[in-house]
């Protein structure tokens, strides 16, 4: 018996986090949270209402005990009433989909995560992940912010010290180095980088920035984009990829060949020059 | 009392009247683990043109009250990409499959439909004449009575199951429209097609799509849609086709009610993709608590 392509999942908890715009939810999901990998997003919708109609896309922020986790910010319909959601409160759940960063293959010598705002949601989730399966010698998680308030969960990072080697930056000095989190991550790449490999997350233009930092820099990002189906069938959440040389426009669906993608198969100028 | 739900479309009998419309179904494949693809009515798949389409820039999608904008630009892989990767399973499934022809000439539409013409697991062609997102999408084809009724009638001979002509209803008279495909020699219309709308961000005062303008769907446009085909069941005798915004049974009644004969889901699948089945059931469910044991009996009972 095929199992059903959506769910009704209940709401564990709906909190507040350090900058009360973000909040963390926890989804009472069953056997789905057992699938989820980092890097991938489950498509949410609130049941019993067309408006907001469709589903929207939240990258799994931790999984483990049948409960999924994602963190979100009040930006529009759909998130402002989850946000008035209280434990119990149901959720139609589409997922865990799409492909995540990579998790086979050769052992990274040094993992360098770097995540942008909230983008950095999946990144512990990630961490935790490359140390179970021992994906690499040396795990780095970087952590990016305007202000220290909206440091994603920078205590549970740092209690994660005995392993984790953690760097937090804040546009406004606030905490950390004053700067971006990819001045972090170019402060910490060895010359030459052998054996680095960098997973990120964030706003685009922190992406299209991580692309242009080193030439061949082996680096996997989770892009975003305006889903419709979230399985591969509108194309509508797609984006452009470098075309081959003077060949047609190129697209992939963040849904589908995604939301993972290596940082140097986008195109980033026409990324830019679409406002995604 | 189990009702008969089946009906006919030209000459193709379809145990359901519940249909999958056009670009919100893929090529079918994509729901093979998460829907029963045996109950639905017929597959109608994605629009195919003669050379393959990479579609129209991002941002393609924006979500409005209950619908959403699109503006796709027939991204598809070409017919005969169609035929060697996707005809191949289609053809392994036990209802009918519609193939959705698109094209930006007369000669692109003829070569695509001849392409297809008996090629085993194509049931019928759709001529998509209402695209309303690429330029010369064929929506000139479908705006225009004349334009309309001369690709139905190239096409006519080139298609050996039934052939169904999809309605824009960016017209002023959709009906003329209608007419024309009857006489064109369509077995059947369907309709609505999206309708052209536009978004804009009022922050950063940008268009929401890259098109800027782009066709609306889902529940939204509903009423739009029930009064679309109202009009045309006044005007034609072949079967209609409903569509636009249907989400349950009783979406779907509305549109028979109305003259159609069958329906068809669409942005619906994007929010649950057995959306069609559920549909289906609803349907089922309407016709007992009505005591009415055949569908076909309320084709177009609310209009005497």
């Amino acid at each position: 018996m095929t199992p059903p392509p959506s769910r009704i999942v209940k709401i564990v908890s709906n909190e507040p986090l350090t900058d009360p715009e973000f909040r963390e939810l926890q989804i009472d999901a069953g056997a789905a949270a057992a699938d989820a990998k980092p890097g991938q997003f489950v498509h949410v919708r609130l049941p019993g209402t067309l408006d907001p109609l469709l589903r929207r896309p939240f990258s799994v922020a931790g999984a483990g005990d049948g409960r999924l986790t994602i963190v979100y910010k009040r930006v529009g319909a759909l998130t402002s009433r989850l946000a008035s959601l209280r434990p119990g409160a149901e959720l139609d759940m589409f997922g865990p989909r799409g492909h995540g960063y990579r998790l086979e293959g050769p052992k990274a010598a040094h993992a360098i995560l770097a995540g942008g705002g909230y983008g950095a949601a999946p990144l512990l989730f990630l961490a935790r992940t490359l140390r179970e399966r021992a994906l690499a010698s040396r795990i780095t998680l970087l952590v990016g912010a305007r202000t220290a308030a909206q440091l994603l969960w920078r205590e549970r990072v740092e209690a994660e010290s005995s392993w984790l080697d953690a760097g937090f930056a804040t546009d406004d000095g606030s905490y950390g180095e004053k700067g971006t989190v990819l001045d972090l991550l170019m402060a910490r790449l060895s010359d030459p980088a052998a054996g680095v490999r960098v997973c990120a997350c964030g706003p685009s233009a922190m992406l299209a920035g991580l692309a242009r930092i080193r030439p061949g820099l082996p680096a996997e990002v989770a892009a975003e984009g305006h889903m419709g189906c979230g399985m591969g069938v509108c194309q509508g959440c797609v984006l452009p990829m470098v075309p081959a040389a003077g060949g047609p426009a190129r697209y992939a669906r963040v849904c589908h060949e995604g939301p993972v993608f290596d940082v140097h198969a986008i195109d980033w100028a026409a990324v830019k020059a679409a406002r995604l | 009392m189990t009702p008969d739900l089946s009906v006919r479309i030209g000459s193709l009998d379809l145990a359901t009247p519940v249909l999958v419309s056009s670009g919100t179904f893929g090529y079918a494949s994509e729901f093979s683990e998460l829907v029963d693809l045996g109950g639905l009515g017929a597959i109608v798949v994605k629009s195919i043109t003669l050379a393959p389409r990479e579609g129209n820039k991002p941002p393609r999608i924006a979500e409005t009250p209950a619908g959403m904008l699109n503006s796709i630009g027939l991204q598809n892989v070409g017919v005969d990409a169609f035929i060697a990767e996707k005809l191949p399973f289609l053809r392994t499934l036990p209802v009918p499959v519609i193939a959705n022809v698109a094209g930006t000439t007369m000669e692109e539409y003829e070569a695509v439909c001849g392409k297809l013409a008996g090629r085993e697991g194509i049931a019928g062609v759709e001529l998509n004449i209402s695209c309303p997102n690429v330029r010369h999408g064929g929506m000139e084809f479908g705006t225009n009575p004349a334009a309309a009724e001369e690709i139905t009638r190239r096409c006519r001979p080139l298609v050996p199951g039934p052939l169904i002509v999809k309605l824009s209803p960016n017209v002023t008279d959709i009906a003329a429209i209608a007419r024309a495909a009857e006489s064109g020699g369509a077995d059947a219309v369907s309709l609505v097609n999206t309708f052209l709308g536009a978004a804009i961000n009022v922050e950063t005062r940008t268009p929401r799509l890259s098109t800027v303008f782009g066709g609306l769907s889902g529940p939204a446009i509903r009423p739009l849609a029930v009064r679309c085909v109202w009009q045309v069941a006044g005007a034609v005798k072949i079967p209609i086709i409903g569509m636009g915004g249907i989400v349950t049974g009783e979406d779907a009644a509305e549109f028979i009610l109305a003259g159609a004969t069958a329906v068809s889901v669409g942005t619906a699948s994007f929010l649950d993709p057995a959306a069609a089945l559920a549909v289906t059931a609803g349907l089922r469910q309407y016709l007992v608590r009505q005591n009415c044991p055949s569908l076909r009996d309320l084709i177009g009972a609310a209009r005497a």
